[in-house]
């Protein structure tokens, strides 16, 4: 029984055999890909043109245009995405493979192809060409999250590297049962931006306000929670292998949350709460705290400190509040070079004056 | 010692008419595809032979190369191990310009094919599916 992949990848077979592209397009298919065939460069250059291959699987000697000049021609033009490029060939020497990698192919594979090594070798391009799918969706999703929030794009830059020095501090101390590994910690700053992706769905007059909301505002303002997971859990209902989506889906939906239950949306406590979703709370509160908003003035890092410990057991995870004091001078260090100079308190003095003139 | 080993291995390797397992590992166990690989192979080798042999009268040594590369990567992929030796030994020898050698050679070819065709006859009686067809 042959194992397909999950995978929406189109390829291109670029050959003159017809022997070898018979026997390459069926492997190909019956794997799940989607598969065209081109009989020389030429005809794969035009086809490149025309649709979105995301992988060519190219012979090296073809009439018309050989494998390396159309690697060449691919690599040359700004294409929206980016085109992994295999060369597929009999050749075999170590200035074969260098001229190969010089052109611009990303891997040889030699002929005839060995069924594993040409599976785990697709699996290594999927990989690939999912990372730059991935970044790409995030910056865009970020983006549009920044341009719907009333605070700055270095918010959202904050927020992530408080959360990461958060993760790693909690690594180190141990006391997360390794949940925390690497990639826990990257995926975390990667789709830490998206956490308040829902505002895109929140009314102008709510999130925009200037001063506090009522209670009816705030009501509406708290949707964004769901808002967000509700877009990102469609995203993942397309690609459910995409774990990212899921990690930004619940920290979207649960970094309001708070420990003792008072939280929205659903009201979850404890370790009901996905570990993410308790790391941000702390980033987010500390970030609102140190920074000025229409509604508040900017509070000094001892009193975030404060805040954030007397919140410990009820607002916050004690673990992450512990692990938040045992690191937090590199929160005064991300907030010392991502936050814009504010104009300075004024003192008693300054402000009877400005009130008397 | 162990890659001396390995290399020895190698070198001393039978060539088969087809390797059986080799052509039904690519082709994912998939009889009836199999088949279908072997006549449309088959087919068309006829038809590359003859062009081979009208550049070798007409001494086309760049075109025998060309020729015999794509003959190389069929049989390689059909793990037509004989008739990819010889058709790799003809490249060489066009890419060497060592034309006086390829005539002869091309006997090799000819004795690789009727030992492909025989095995393609006991394929037939070995595999039901095959030889319902055949």
């Amino acid at each position: 029984m042959v194992k397909t992949i999950e995978s929406s990848m189109q390829i291109l077979i670029v050959d003159d055999d017809l022997t070898s592209v018979e026997i390459l397009e069926h492997f190909l298919k019956e794997l799940g890909y989607e598969v065209s065939v081109a009989y020389n460069g030429r005809e794969a250059d035009e086809m490149i043109r025309d649709r979105d291959f995301r992988l060519v699987i190219s012979d090296w000697e073809m009439p018309e245009m050989s494998g390396i000049e159309l690697c060449r021609s691919i690599r040359k033009r700004n294409l929206a995405s980016y085109v992994y490029f295999v060369l597929l060939t009999c050749r075999e020497g170590k200035h074969d493979l260098i001229e190969a990698l010089e052109a611009g192919a990303d891997d040889f594979i030699c002929k005839p192809f060995q069924p594993d090594e040409l599976r785990v070798r697709l699996h290594a391009a999927d990989r690939i060409a999912s990372l730059e799918s991935r970044d790409l969706l995030i910056f865009a999703l970020a983006k549009l999250t920044e341009s719907r929030d009333p605070e700055t794009g270095a918010h959202l830059e904050r927020m992530r590297r408080y959360a990461r020095v958060l993760a790693e501090q909690l690594r180190c101390n141990g006391t997360c049962n390794g949940e925390i590994d690497p990639d826990f910690i990257r995926t975390l700053f990667l789709t830490c931006p998206l956490h308040d992706i829902g505002k895109v769905g929140i009314p102008d007059q709510v999130l925009l306000k200037p001063g506090r909301l009522t209670k009816d505002e705030f009501e509406i303002m708290k949707q964004h929670t769901v808002i967000g997971s509700q877009t990102l859990d469609a995203a993942l209902g397309v690609h459910p292998s995409a774990d990212f989506l899921r990690f930004a889906r619940d920290i979207a939906w649960t970094h309001h949350e708070k420990y003792d239950g008072s939280g929205y949306p659903r009201h979850l406590s404890g370790k009901e709460i996905p570990l993410c979703g308790r790391i941000v709370a702390v980033a987010d509160v500390y970030d609102a705290l140190t920074t000025k908003r229409v509604y508040k003035p900017a509070y000094s890092h001892d009193v975030a400190r404060d805040i954030i410990t007397d919140g410990s057991g009820t607002a916050f995870d004690p673990k992450m509040v512990n692990a938040f004091l045992d690191c937090e001078g590199k929160f005064v260090e991300i907030h010392r070079q991502l936050t814009p100079r504010q104009e300075p308190e004024l003192s008693i003095c300054e402000r009877s004056i400005l009130a008397l003139a | 010692m162990g890659q001396l080993m390995m290399a020895t291995t190698e070198t001393n390797t039978v060539k088969t008419p087809i390797a059986y397992d080799e052509l039904a590992a690519r082709c994912l166990e998939r009889i009836d595809f199999i088949e279908r690989v072997l006549h449309s192979f088959s087919d068309r080798f006829v038809e590359d032979l003859e062009q081979l042999e009208r550049y070798v009268e007409t001494e086309d040594v760049q075109a025998i190369a060309r020729l015999a590369h794509r003959m190389k990567g069929a049989c390689g992929n059909t793990a037509a191990q004989e008739l990819h030796e010889q058709v790799s030994r003809i490249e060489r020898l066009a890419r060497e310009d060592r034309f006086a050698e390829i005539l002869p050679s091309i006997a090799g070819i000819h004795l690789a094919w009727t030992n492909f065709c025989q095995a393609m006859t006991n394929l037939n009686m070995q595999f039901p599916a095959v030889s319902s067809k055949g």
